[in-house]
């Protein structure tokens, strides 16, 4: 109960404002979808590249696929290794104070720019990798000029480019968090 | 740990029930504070689609949130604590306009414009309200929705007598906000 008479008047004045918000209660259903989905396409890629990979190399008996999958389980086990330890400490329950929340934001936002970075090098690394595969496969270049490797070549530029648009945004937001940590 | 068909039925069973109370009670929350979450949205986003984004995220938030609410706090609080730390994500995303850099007030003319007659004079306070700095603007917004001070302090994480000297110091900004529009 306000007793203010100043207040009383703006809160008034507060609730009668229009509110006309969109059907949350949908927009949550729908974006519980999505992340639902993202979570199964995660996993798929893992079952999949790690899965095909050892399938390839145990019904084949090569010594080639047997490095592809290995080297495929170590480059899942790096990636997945660095995303449990740079998320520790990052999810904790939502409903915190805002000073918390700002704090644990603040974590987030420096896991996520670390994770662009990760990436960025693991991908690389990938990409040299299966280069080099390919080429003690083949015996020879040649290879590098088929349409395939052109769009890999193209596919791993504009995700690099992706990847450093992200980055400037997240470093952007971290420089935004940390100014309201201090206006706090 | 269940070992028969039935025991796998009944927990499945159960699951879905609980699943269906959440979701009960996630809609009637939602439904509760509509109004609010929208003024409170309001107070923090310049433009209608920024609002509805931050509405969304407030809503997906308190939606993965609510199955650990124990009660420890009323559900008032719960809601805006959610709310209120969402809008401090929206603040961090987007990129402050220039209106805020300089600290001058957004022209609310189109608002009221399309707003009813009646409603110009609480669209004033609600772009007011958006020009207190943060501090202020978390405590006074969380006022004007009814919340006591004890409430505001539990949703902020801040003292009671904080919350105090920050409304008293909001107010003669607010007032001044305020004045040239009036």
């Amino acid at each position: 109960m306000i007793v203010d008479p100043e207040l009383r008047a703006w809160h008034e004045e507060w609730i009668a404002q229009p509110a006309n918000p969109p059907d949350l209660a949908a927009l949550v259903r729908r974006q519980s979808r999505i992340m639902r989905l993202t979570l199964l396409a995660e996993a798929l890629v893992t079952v999949l590249l790690g899965g095909g990979t050892i399938w390839l190399a145990a019904t084949r008996w090569k010594v080639d696929l047997a490095v592809l999958s290995g080297a495929t389980w170590v480059f899942l086990a790096v990636a997945w290794g660095f995303g449990i330890r740079n998320r520790r400490g990052a999810w904790r329950p939502v409903v915190l104070t805002s000073s918390a929340y700002l704090e644990i934001s603040i974590r987030r936002c420096r896991s996520a720019i670390r994770a662009v970075i990760f990436g960025m090098l693991l991908s690389l690394v990938e990409v040299l990798f299966c280069l080099a595969w390919i080429y003690n496969r083949n015996g020879n270049a040649s290879f590098l000029y088929s349409i395939p490797m052109m769009a890999v070549g193209v596919a791993t530029v504009v995700s690099f480019v992706g990847c450093l648009v992200y980055r400037a945004r997240k470093k952007g937001e971290l420089a935004r968090l940390l100014q309201l940590e201090k206006s706090m | 740990m269940p070992s028969t068909g039935a025991d796998i039925l009944r927990v499945t069973q159960g699951a879905s029930l609980a699943r269906k109370d959440l979701e009960a009670r996630f809609e009637s929350l939602l439904a509760e504070n509509r109004a609010s979450l929208s003024r409170l949205a309001f107070s923090y986003t310049n433009t209608a689609a920024d609002r509805e984004d931050l509405l969304q995220d407030i809503a997906l938030a308190l939606w993965q949130a609510l199955p650990n609410f124990r009660g420890e706090c009323s559900e008032r609080t719960f809601v805006y604590r959610i709310a209120q730390n969402r809008a401090l994500s929206a603040l961090a995303r987007r990129r402050p306009t220039p209106s805020e850099i300089d600290d001058v007030p957004p022209d609310p003319a189109p608002l009221v414009e399309t707003a009813l007659a009646r409603q110009e004079e609480s669209i004033h306070l609600a772009v007011a309200v958006r020009r207190l700095p943060l501090p202020y603007r978390q405590v006074v917004v969380l006022m004007l929705e009814g919340l006591e001070y004890g409430e505001i302090a539990q949703v902020l994480g801040i003292s009671e007598s904080n919350v105090g000297v920050r409304i008293n110091r909001a107010r003669p900004l607010l007032r001044q906000n305020l004045g040239g529009r009036r």
